[in-house]
């Protein structure tokens, strides 16, 4: 058993002068931390900081031509530009709510993309199969029938990791490239759409009953999946802060060990919130499929969206309105890459170069928030009242 | 009349001379100039309580951490210990108290890990026939081929002291070697360290706050209190009353508590219990323990025979392979923890930080971790953050830890506090029965004492209290019964004013007992 | 030499799997220093575009493919600056290396893509061997980077089994604290390791853009980073059973080609699905296997862990 520093007495400490000259210089030290509670705005100077480097870069290396102001220009600098950013952060706010729940539990749920299309599959299923039925009810069997398909992609996974402790990051994701094979089956088969041609498979358009509206804010027409997306998260937020579920859920989140000693069933909990995160990219899938432009089932219809969104849920912190903002962000950068296209720089590059270099970025800033700078004062020693608790002291596992 | 052995000796020249050493951490001062010098072939104790600086010092010299102030001379000449490499460059070998062995590897690997006269191409039969010969070559009992998971942790010892010598080690600090071991292994311990020293240029550091075995191995030892060296003598001058007084600035009080004063019905009862470790292994053998009320039963015994799978077993946390719980006349048996929680029983578990507190979170969540089914912090769905509130105050203050913010995370609490947090809440818990597991380890004199305290009256009210210890003063001073548990076994049981020490220590390195 | 279905189909196997291999063996490396990347599928695509590129401004297929592995461990290199120098979260900083790597290779090979392969990696026939009646022209009659994958795993079994320092390095991987404590330089080797790792699965993308498809594609990949991850699972951690899984795999890829030359009535989109399914299958059995007995995963002990000098 180690030793603990707190549990020893507080000598008040005395300056002495043979102190002062071995401290009195201007040397920095690296401690290790354990809690940070700035945490955020590391993350937040990280996402800035990638943006401003990938931005430099961007205009270096294409030469000519103002990068910046195109981009300005596609994104918050016109209406059109905020109404393409905000169509983009639609899908992006669900799909990132879908991990931010798995990410509560510290799960991660990789496989957003194939439990999207799942819901998409089924919701368009069942559309062509009553299309004789009104707006209101159809949608509603569809949303449910979205919900159900994302949660039972997400089963094997979810039993698998709570019973067997599989990593769910494989499983979820071999199961995506299943969601894409099984998609490609019903576009290019049973489903196909006879005027469809080329590389994108879709079916035909799903009926007109089944739209979501859209919505139009001082000028600004904005996607029902906006609506939807923000509802959705002040809800999670209401159960995961406020309800029993999430007490438990954020105790399991922090040590299953401790949530199995209070008493709660970890591998059950496990399972549902893991199926709450499934279900919640079906609903994904259907929302974007009747409120997005696109309007049918297609391999395109979710660009990435599942893979885009973890990235969106982790850069929020896990947090759920963080993710709605989060998502707004990361659309505007794909805004912004697609403005580029002109000149010479691929869509691609957008979608995925750029959000993977911020949230590399970021994840460094948070491997960065475990450790800080201390500066060795004079004042340090004196052991004022605003020197900040020695992080040693606070850990059970650290020898001194 | 003591004099204090720090006159220096002209005739050698010391091993290592360490002078006006100094550590900080923030404001504490862990190691305040600290004096010491280690002769060849001598045995030198160093004698603390948890906090007197002991396992800084050894820090420091192990290169782990470097000092603020001071000097340290090897052979006469002044060094600087930048890394652990090159404290053993120096020929400064430690063994930790815990032996920093990868316990996936066998002895032969672990042996040879990280050495550099390893040779560069060795399959696992050189690396196994080296091992033979260096453990002849220091007499001492290891198996190459074991793995280190596989070993009990004596024997795992005996692989960390063997690797420390190999590599040339002159000076070997040992950390509070004895923690882990059984009576008997220690008494084989202090045979081999005894046996390394004399004679030997080398010099072997004990670190303990044991006084038996100060006396029984050492031929010096420097006392240290709170970071501060008290004297430095030699053995055969001192007896334990005289160390403790200089360890503790006061006498030691064996006095036992007060016994149970009503003794009730059998509440926690476990029959024929038999269950496995992590590892798979069989940890708990046909084991049965009956707990009634108003008694606190203490399980005497070496870490590492069962104890941690009996708590858990206990408390619905371990699955049991065959035997029956039960609660009074309720049987639990297979039962989800949360039924062992509703039955009444609480448990203070063997490690607070990572299985009893939720360290990253608010004390007020941790404080209703046990009571946020009920109302009135439960409303249907759910919790209400008023009541959750009063009921962290409430706990706080019957606990008397002064708190001004309730919604600072545990992490800001002092171990003593945390302990006295969890332990308040477990009592709250326990309305039949509580297990407690090292209630008191790694708290400061005071702490321990409130934490006993506490456990003292939950008794007087009634409750059970399964009290797991390897504090064998602390188990002899509250305990109403004691049983002995070795290899997952109960060997053997004894009332109140009964016990024999000497018994007690032969069951718990697994010898029948011969009991009058 | 006639060859058969099953022949093509064994044949097939073999060359689907050694992607599959480099990919695996490089994800091993790093796993057994405790450093769990799951975007390799990144780096795999940062070495197919590196090694096309490399062999089409220098029209030598050395250099495509030293570029490649120079591209790969370069990459990866850039993980292991977050992971293992800056601690970042293994999972997060993986998967921001999947999508960088996903969005790079595209952006730079932009310009290569309608291209063929000007010398791509060539055939070796093995003296006298390939003449061997049926297992010839099977196993002897490769693409030449198909043996040097097949040697990989057994010289990383060597180094980690027989020698010194392959001792030290899977220490790393088993309880970095101890082997810190003995003086083995944890933080270097770690990330020696990783990018070293990441050459290999370089070559893997290499592979495929200069041997078998001899073009680049933009995710010409298509998850089969993912699937090398699945089979250093399955290899239970041992570099030579790498090469039974990499083969399966291959073999159930493979299974899509027999399909369709022999007409088989499936479609097939199910046959695509079939190494993915397979994937998920073994690693719902071989977890079964090990259900109680929680202790004896193979897995290095401190993997995804990152390491703290205590103190």
């Amino acid at each position: 058993m180690p030793e603990k520093m707190a549990s020893s007495k507080q000598d008040k400490p005395i300056l002495r002068l043979k102190d002062l000259a071995d401290r009195n210089f201007r040397g920095w030290k690296i401690e290790l931390r354990t809690d940070n509670p700035r945490r955020w705005l590391y993350r937040l100077s990280a996402i800035l900081l990638g943006g401003v480097i990938a931005l430099i870069a961007i205009q270096l290396s294409i030469g000519e031509g103002n990068a910046f102001e195109r981009i300005l220009k596609a994104t918050i600098g016109s209406r059109k530009g905020i109404e393409n950013v905000l169509e983009l952060a639609a899908p992006l706010m669900a799909t990132g709510l879908a991990a931010a729940i798995a990410i509560k539990l510290g799960a991660w749920n990789v496989g957003v993309e194939g439990q999207f299309f799942m819901g998409a599959w089924a919701a368009a299923g069942i559309a062509f199969a009553l299309d004789g039925l009104s707006g209101p009810p159809l949608l509603i069997l569809m949303f449910v029938g979205a919900i159900g398909a994302g949660a039972i992609w997400m089963l094997i996974p979810a039993l698998a990791r709570a019973y067997l402790n599989i990593s769910e990051i494989l499983t979820t994701l071999m199961l995506n490239f299943v969601a894409m094979a099984f998609l490609a089956y019903w576009a290019t088969g049973p489903w196909r759409d006879p005027r469809s041609q080329g590389a994108v498979l879709a079916t035909p358009k799903l009926p007109e009953q089944t739209r979501l509206p859209v919505i139009s804010i001082a000028g600004v027409e904005i996607r029902f999946g906006i609506v939807i997306g923000l509802v959705l998260a002040v809800l999670l937020t209401a159960i995961f802060r406020k309800s029993v579920f999430g007490y438990m859920v954020a105790t399991v989140g922090a040590s299953e060990r401790v949530g199995a000693y209070a008493g709660i069933k970890v591998r059950r909990l496990l399972v549902t919130v893991l199926l709450a995160s499934g279900a919640t990219a079906g609903l994904a899938g259907v929302t974007h499929m009747t409120g997005g432009a696109i309007n049918r089932y297609s391999t395109s219809l979710s660009s990435n969206t599942g893979y885009t969104g973890i990235a969106v849920a982790v850069l929020a912190g896990g947090s759920f309105l963080g993710t709605t903002a989060m998502a707004v962000i990361i659309g505007a950068i794909i805004a912004a890459g697609n403005s580029l296209r002109i000149l010479g720089v691929g869509s691609e590059l957008g979608r995925f170069g750029l959000t993977g270099f911020i949230l590399l970025v970021a994840a460094v800033g948070e491997g960065l928030s475990h450790y800080r700078l201390v500066r060795r004062e004079p004042r340090e020693v004196a052991g004022s009242a605003h020197t900040p608790l020695s992080v040693i002291t606070l850990t059970e596992d650290t020898n001194i | 009349m003591i004099v204090e052995d720090s006159a220096p000796r002209s005739a050698i020249v010391p091993l290592m001379e360490i002078r006006e050493v100094t550590k900080r951490f923030g404001s504490l001062i862990a190691v305040d100039r600290v004096d010491l010098d280690i002769h060849p072939g001598e045995v030198h104790a160093i004698l603390g309580e948890n906090g007197a600086g002991k396992t800084t010092l050894m820090n420091l010299l192990a290169g782990l951490l470097k000092p603020d102030s001071g000097q340290i001379s090897l052979d006469g000449s002044e060094v600087t210990i930048s890394s652990p490499r090159k404290a053993l460059e120096l020929g400064i070998g430690i063994v930790h108290q815990h032996f920093r062995l990868v316990e996936n590897f066998t002895a032969a690997e672990n042996l040879h890990l990280g050495w550099n006269e390893t040779p560069r191409l060795a399959g696992n039969k050189d690396l196994v026939d080296r091992t033979h010969s260096l453990a002849k070559q220091f007499d001492l009992d290891v198996e190459p081929n074991a793995r280190i998971w596989q070993m009990s942790v004596g024997e795992q010892q005996r692989v960390a002291i063997l690797r420390t010598l190999s590599r040339g080690a002159r000076i070997l600090i040992l950390d509070e070697p004895t923690a882990v071991l059984t009576p008997t292994e220690a008494d084989r311990l202090f045979e081999m360290l005894r046996g390394l020293a004399i004679g030997s240029n080398r010099g072997v550091i004990f670190i303990s706050h044991k006084l038996d075995e100060v006396i029984s191995v050492s031929d010096r030892v420097t006392v240290l209190r709170a970071g501060s060296r008290v004297s430095t003598l030699k053995t055969v001058d001192c007896n334990q009353e005289l160390l403790a007084k200089m360890m503790i600035g006061r006498h030691l009080n064996t006095q036992p508590a007060p016994p149970s004063a009503a003794l009730g019905p059998a509440v926690l009862v476990g029959k024929g219990i038999s269950a496995r470790n992590d590892r798979g292994v069989p940890a708990l053998e046909d084991l049965d323990i009956e707990l009634r009320s108003g008694e606190i039963v203490g399980v005497a015994g070496v870490a590492g025979n069962g104890q941690r799978e009996l708590s858990e077993v206990l408390t619905g946390l371990r699955p049991v392979d065959s035997g029956q719980i039960f609660m009074g006349d309720q049987e639990l048996t297979g039962a989800y923890p949360v039924e062992f929680l509703r039955a009444g029983i609480g448990h203070i578990p063997e490690d607070r930080y990572s299985s009893g507190l939720v360290t990253s979170e608010s004390i007020d969540h941790n404080a209703v971790l046990r009571a946020f089914r009920d109302p009135p912090i439960r409303r249907g769905l759910f919790l209400s953050p008023a009541a959750i509130k009063s009921y962290a105050r409430q706990l706080v203050d019957a606990v008397k830890i002064s708190i001004r913010d309730l919604g600072s995370s545990v992490r800001t609490l002092s171990g003593g506090n945390a302990q006295r947090l969890l332990t308040g809440r477990e009592i709250a818990a326990a309305s039949k029965a509580l297990v407690a597991v090292h209630p008191t380890r790694g708290l400061d004199v005071g702490a321990a004492e409130a934490v006993r305290q506490v456990l003292l009256k939950a008794r007087d009210s009634g409750v059970g209290i399964l009290l797991i210890s390897e504090d064998l003063a602390e188990l002899l001073s509250l305990s109403d019964r004691i049983v002995v548990i070795f290899q997952g076994r109960l060997t053997g049981e004894f009332n109140k004013y009964e016990y024999d020490v000497n018994t007690l220590g032969l069951l718990m390195g697994g010898h029948p007992a011969e009991i009058g | 030499m006639e060859i058969n279905l099953w022949q093509e189909t064994l044949l097939q196997a073999i060359v689907l799997g050694t992607p599959l291999l480099f990919v695996a063996s490089g994800e091993l490396l790093g796993q057994k220093v405790g450093v769990f990347n799951i975007g390799i599928e990144g780096v795999m695509l940062i070495g197919a575009v590196a090694g096309f590129i490399g062999m089409h401004e220098s029209g030598n297929i050395a250099i495509g493919v030293i570029s490649a592995a120079l591209g790969g461990a370069l990459f990866s290199s850039l993980f292991a600056l977050a992971t293992v120098i800056f601690r970042a979260n293994q999972v997060v900083a993986g998967f921001a290396l999947w999508l960088l790597g996903l969005g790079l290779s595209s952006q730079i090979g932009r310009s290569y893509t309608a291209i063929r392969a000007s010398s791509p990696i060539e055939h070796w026939k093995i003296p006298l061997l390939h003449d061997i009646p049926i297992f010839g022209p099977i196993l002897f009659e490769h693409l030449w980077a198909v043996y040097l994958a097949f040697l990989s795993p057994f010289v990383i079994w060597f180094i980690l089994q027989r020698t010194r320092h392959g001792l030290n390095i899977r220490a790393i991987g088993e309880d970095p604290a101890a082997a810190d404590t003995t003086g083995v330089a944890v933080t270097t080797w770690k990330f020696l390791y990783v990018s070293l790792g990441g050459g290999l699965v370089g070559l893997g993308g290499a592979f495929l853009s200069l041997g078998t498809s001899r073009t680049f594609t933009p995710f010409m990949t298509s998850g089969l980073g993912w699937i090398g991850l699945a089979i250093v699972m399955f290899a239970g951690w041992q570099p030579l059973r790498l090469i039974l899984g990499a083969y399966l795999f291959g073999g159930l890829r493979a299974l899509d080609f027999a399909a369709q030359s022999a007409d088989w009535n499936i479609p097939s989109e199910f046959l695509t699905m079939l190494p993915f399914l397979g994937t998920l299958l073994v690693l719902l059995v071989s977890a079964w296997r090990f259900r109680n007995r929680p202790g004896a995963s193979a897995a290095p002990a401190a993997l995804g862990i990152a390491f703290f000098r205590g103190g």
